[in-house]
């Protein structure tokens, strides 16, 4: 797999975030899923920097939705997996398991 | 303004149909990605509208931001907001700043109120700020630790 499309640890985390969210990912609901998924508060400013690289990547695409009166009248940006981001998480998986097994556990964390 | 949305979906269409394209060049391909050049333009145009909207609305007294109960507030912090549309990555500041105020005015002041909401913002402003130009702030200190302050004494002549 060429280095550069090679899925972070966050990039996976976010990516996780978007497909758990499949009808409405966009800033807020990724950014509350990512912090249930790390146990941890995470940064939006985080969360939009590893969105934009997805989408430089080409794992994620986005869209305008329409105006919210929720946020004064102003959209949310939407995101969606592409195939080629749920490839890189099926491989990112993989990797995970390889590693677990290296280290003599298993991907969920406990020891074989 | 136009529909971003759509300048967006044209631009992705027009990227896959270039890189789909048997051949790399020709009248086609040049077209294609003459279309391109101008959807691009476009949408950085549509950018530039939109920040020059929310920052006119920003310089006015009060964002008005909708709320269930119809009430309209000042936004969390000011500088805060300021620091983020200062330094964020231009492309989705905008966005950043509005997503920020939403989970601040609908689930964090309901949830923690008004203090406990304004430490979340700063804890989101502080994280979000930080990798962008934490690095910087630590080299300035590390050199001004070094020979950094020397050569400010000597430039101002002491």
């Amino acid at each position: 797999m060429d280095e550069r499309l090679r899925l972070g640890d966050f990039e996976g985390v976010i990516l996780k975030a978007i497909n758990a969210n499949a009808n409405n990912a966009y800033g807020v609901t990724i950014r509350q899923e990512a912090d249930s998924i790390l146990g941890r508060v995470v940064a939006i400013g985080a969360v939009y920097t590893t969105l934009d690289r997805l989408e430089e990547k080409g794992y994620v695409r986005s869209w305008e939705g329409e105006p919210d009166a929720k946020r004064g009248g102003r959209r949310k940006k939407f995101y969606a997996i592409e195939g080629s981001g749920l490839r890189a998480m099926e491989q990112k998986a993989l990797e995970v398991k390889k590693t677990a097994a290296i280290w003599g556990g298993d991907e969920a964390g406990g020891v074989v | 303004m136009t529909e971003l949305g759509y300048l967006k979906e044209k631009e992705f269409d027009l990227i896959t149909r270039i890189a789909m394209h048997p051949s790399t060049d020709g009248a086609e391909v040049e077209q294609l990605q003459a279309e391109l050049k101008k959807v691009e333009a476009d949408i950085e145009k549509e950018w530039q509208l939109r920040d020059d909207y929310y920052l006119s609305n920003f310089n006015s007294k009060t964002i008005e931001i909708s709320t269930n109960n119809a009430a309209h507030l000042a936004p969390p912090s000011r500088l805060g907001d300021w620091l983020l549309l200062a330094f964020m990555p231009k492309k989705d500041r905008v966005r950043l700043v509005d997503d920020l105020h939403e989970e601040y005015y609908h689930e964090i002041v309901p949830r923690v109120g008004q203090f406990g909401a304004r430490a979340w913002y700063w804890v989101q402003v502080r994280n979000s700020l930080w990798p962008i130009i934490g690095g910087n702030v630590t080299k300035f200190f590390k050199w001004l630790a070094t020979d950094g302050w020397e050569i400010i004494k000597r430039m101002a002549g002491g």
